[in-house]
């Protein structure tokens, strides 16, 4: 499952990113903290959908559909 | 947006000698706010050569005799550069090319190194810490947030960290002053900083254990969610709520525009008015009255009754940022604005543009991707800005009577509306056409975007943003404007005529206002006006007209100043009438009124395309660091306002 | 992986406190390790080492440099803490305890009592025995005295939990790790 497959409130650990990435996004998703290993909750979706908000630690960070799918992640549970 | 800087030229030829310091750190770990406490507001900004990248650049003394140097770098998450921001902070700091080849010319190499480090995102900033290292420059941590960290319930031994990262660690909080006094204190003595026994690891997989084993070490307690964040975006993000909220706050920004600023406005216009009548009474050498009162008091006075509406806007914009508010408004739109290839900070970027393009095109800043900036860069000229108004007031006043409705509605408040939506409209369609062309090859910087908490605005940070936008606008208007002013003064009132030419023309040189009408019709400006006819005759503008945009060209206010002098010399009691009684002189349609709706018309989208703004051209190429972007900017601009002035013409003819 | 990062121990230049999981090995004098590191630690680039419960000490031979040899005694040190039945440690809570509670007087715990006008000095007695001597203020204000040694007992506790206060005889308190003998 990935990221974007995450409903309200749940949460996940992160497995890592999609083969389709390319590697400059891998590294900034790295950078930003959403590593392998790491628990991601969901947080919130823009009204119109897209963005949407999780949860990383101690910081929240807005992503779009299109990156959520590249981060393949587990249940936190 | 957020760099609270002077304009200025990037040079550093001033600084060689002083020791140098550069500002390392992720975007969100407070930078601006620590460069601005250090260097007051008295940084440089310029333009890293080649790129369109800002580069700050500021001085401060660190005990009571040393003056340094303080560098601020881009934001950057690693030194695995994704974007031409990172890439820079790369370059600068990579001390072997500085030593092997010498294409740093223009880039200062750094004696030593402040990386900032958020308290609250320690866990992922550590990773930086760790490359940094490997440039071998001194490092100092600056630590942030700390205050943030305590009130989330988190915990951190500050003295374990100095331990573990074996280079001096010192806390800074925003708003407090001891923090950078111990900073300033410490920088003083970089040359005896301390360094880690062993350098970290940088390997992905090994830096992750590193980070664990440091944080472990100093106790570190990740702070709690930010609830009060956290409540207050479950109302302000709420999907009904929060977008009516946002709906609301658009409407009220936009509202000031017009209705809170009045009031304030009409101070200003009474002042000028007194100044006016004084000039009149007591400057009795006619030239010079006539000088001072219409180049200086009609041009410069015509534009500062603007102000009090544009400090407003400049408040409320850096308000809105201090909360933290803008970015949850980018996060609101970002979808709308993906539609046009962009991302919601762009929004922030082009509302901005609404008060003057200038601080929204330094706006733009805050967009990662190169190719956004400049699409939107292109784009924000056309968001109508605070010059426009006193042009569309005039015209529109013109064209409707003050009382005309439409349906319920104000006919005048109508037709402003309709001139905002298409300004908007606008400069989203161009800054996706540009994102367009620009995205052909290459890869696609993934969008990604913190939220950072609320915060109380730091009322420093306000005024200093503030300033910075406001002291922009009257370096215009003093500069740009008044010079424009005086020139067209002197080229609307040159060649003198003698009595004899007038009177031999069939003028009556007993009357002031022949006498004026006729310099002004035979004088330099008007060859200029009538040279340029065949341009413009198509969209119904006669040589006066003309004038007027060639004038306007340094700053749309200007038309306003020139217009008011040419009608002044016709009717010097009621200018405003003179100008809807204006009629074409010659040609074909001679005899028409001048100002008619086709005409008005055509004005109108002339000014709503045309990029008529020094200020905004020499804005556009200090960031985009070339020319070209602004000369590109010009040409497509001209060509889009002729073509959709001519447009426009045709349509209102055929149906008002 | 596991965990680890160096720290600088602050009066001797040759040596290193790798802080490591707490519990990666039992305390004492390490008389072999394997692989790559009981190499550098057999053919005496590595002079001496030394575990406390949360750290390794190791020493480096005088001619050479951390800087120099410092990413490869990490990388030898993570492999052999993979295999942590493989070390031969000896045990010896007299020499932990006085090297831990030196480095904590070397730095901030001992910069606090100086501070507050004390003074104090450790000395290993025998195997088991530390002995620590306050002087200073802390002779003089029994109060003073109260709170730096408890200071100090603290912070020794955090790094060896099986701390225990052996006599306490005016401002002279000997201590020593576990049961205290042997």
């Amino acid at each position: 499952m990935t990221l974007a497959d995450l409903d309200r409130g749940k949460r996940a650990i992160v497995l890592g990113y999609s083969d389709v990435v390319e590697p400059s996004t891998a590294r900034r998703l790295f950078d930003l903290g959403l590593a392998p290993g790491v628990e991601v909750t969901m947080i919130r979706r823009a009204p119109l959908g897209d963005p949407v908000i999780f949860g990383v630690g101690d910081y929240e960070i807005a992503l779009r559909g299109v990156q959520a799918r590249c981060i393949t992640a587990k249940p936190a549970d | 947006m957020g760099h609270a800087h002077h304009g200025g030229g990037g040079s550093t030829t001033a600084n060689i000698g002083l020791k140098r310091f550069a500002v390392v750190g992720s975007p969100n770990s407070g930078k601006t706010t620590l460069f601005n406490a250090l260097t007051g507001l008295h940084a440089k900004t310029g333009n890293y050569p080649g790129v369109t990248v800002a580069r700050f650049e500021g001085r401060t003394r660190v005990d009571d005799r040393d003056t340094v140097v303080v560098e601020d770098l881009p934001g950057a998450y690693s030194l695995d550069p994704i974007s031409p921001d990172e890439q820079i902070v790369v370059d600068v700091l990579d001390t072997d090319q500085h030593r092997a080849n010498h294409r740093s010319v223009g880039l200062g190499v750094p004696d030593a190194l402040l990386v900032l480090l958020n308290a609250t995102t320690l866990r992922r900033s550590l990773g930086l810490i760790a490359q940094v290292h490997q440039t071998g420059l001194p490092i100092c941590v600056v630590l942030t947030f700390t205050d943030d960290l305590a009130r989330r319930r988190g915990r951190l031994d500050i003295a374990a960290l100095t331990r573990a990262l074996g280079v001096p660690v010192v806390p800074v909080v925003a708003g407090h002053r001891d923090g950078v006094a111990d900073l300033r204190q410490v920088m003083a003595e970089s040359d005896s900083w301390s360094t880690p026994v062993v350098a970290p690891p940088t390997d992905p997989a090994e830096v992750t254990a590193w980070i664990e084993s440091v944080l472990a070490s100093c106790d570190y307690q990740v702070p709690e969610v930010d609830h009060r964040t956290r409540r207050i975006d479950a109302v302000m993000l709420h999907p009904v709520i929060g977008t009516a909220i946002f709906a609301v706050t658009m409407f009220l920004f936009f509202q000031t525009i017009f209705t809170v600023a009045a009031p304030l406005q009409g101070y200003v216009e009474a002042g000028f008015g007194w100044l006016g009548d004084l000039v009149a009474a007591r400057v009795h050498i006619p030239w010079l009255s006539g000088f001072l009162s219409q180049a200086v008091i009609g041009g410069v006075g015509s534009v500062l009754v603007f102000l009090p509406q544009i400090v407003l806007l400049f408040v409320l914009i850096a308000l809105l940022e201090g909360t933290g508010y803008l970015a949850r408004a980018a996060f609101l739109m970002d979808r709308v604005m993906a539609r046009a290839g962009l991302e919601g900070r762009a929004f922030v970027a082009l509302l901005s543009s609404v008060a003057c393009a200038i601080p929204g095109i330094m706006a733009t800043r805050s967009l990662p991707s190169a190719k956004d900036r400049l699409a939107t860069m292109m784009g924000a000229p056309l968001m109508t800005c605070s010059a426009r108004l006193p042009v569309y007031i005039l015209l529109v006043s013109i064209l409707l009577p003050a009382g005309s409705r439409i349906g319920p509605f104000s006919g005048r408040g109508v037709v402003m509306f309709a001139l905002y939506l298409m300004g908007a409209v606008s400069a989203m369609l161009v800054a996706a056409v540009f994102k367009k062309l620009s995205s052909r090859g290459g890869p696609v910087l993934p969008f990604y975007m913190e939220m950072p908490p609320y915060q109380v605005p730091r009322l420093k940070n306000v005024a200093a943003e503030v300033w910075t936008a406001v002291s922009a606008f009257l370096r215009k208007v003093t500069s740009i404007i008044m010079t424009a002013t005086v020139v067209l003064w002197v080229l609307l009132n040159l060649p003198l005529r003698g009595d004899a030419e007038m009177t031999a023309a069939g003028v009556d040189t007993g009357s002031e206002t022949a006498v004026a009408a006729y310099v002004i019709d035979h004088s330099y400006a008007a060859s200029v006006g009538k040279a340029v006819e065949p341009v413009f005759a198509p969209l119904g503008f006669d040589w006066r007209i003309n004038i007027g945009i060639l004038s306007s060209l340094a700053a749309r206010e200007v038309f306003v100043a020139t217009l008011g002098q040419v009608a002044a010399a016709e009717n010097p009691e009621e200018p405003a009438a003179a100008l809807t009684e204006m009629r074409v002189q010659d040609g074909p349609q001679a005899g028409r009124l001048l100002f008619d709706a086709p005409t008005i018309a055509a004005l109108l989208v002339f000014f709503m395309y045309a990029l008529q703004c020094m200020s905004t051209v020499g804005v556009m190429r200090r960031e985009s660091g070339s020319w070209k972007w602004p000369a590109i900017a010009f040409g497509y601009m001209f060509v889009l306002a002729w073509v959709l002035a001519l447009a426009a013409r045709t349509v209102v003819a055929a149906l008002w | 992986m596991i965990a680890l990062h160096a720290e600088r121990v602050a009066a001797d230049p040759q040596a290193v406190r790798w802080v490591v999981p707490a519990g990666s090995l039992p305390a004492g004098r390490i008389h072999s390790a394997p692989g790559r590191l009981g190499e550098l630690l057999a053919d005496g680039s590595l002079s001496a080492g030394l575990v406390e419960s949360t750290a390794v000490w190791l020493w480096l031979r005088d001619d050479l440099s951390w800087a120099a040899h410092g990413t490869a005694v990490q990388a030898a040190l993570r492999a052999a803490l993979d295999v942590p039945n493989d070390w031969i440690i000896e045990p010896a809570p007299g020499e932990v305890l006085a090297r831990v509670t030196t480095d904590l007087l070397d730095g901030s715990v001992g910069d606090f009592i100086r501070s507050h006008g004390g003074s104090v000095s450790v000395q290993q007695m025998g195997p088991d025995l530390v002995s620590v001597q306050l002087g200073g203020a802390c002779e003089h204000c029994p109060a003073a005295g109260q709170t730096l040694r408890s200071k100090l007992m603290d912070e020794l506790r955090r790094r060896c939990p099986d701390l225990t206060e052996v006599d306490r005889d005016g401002t002279e308190l000997t201590l020593a790790l576990g049961s205290g003998r042997g």
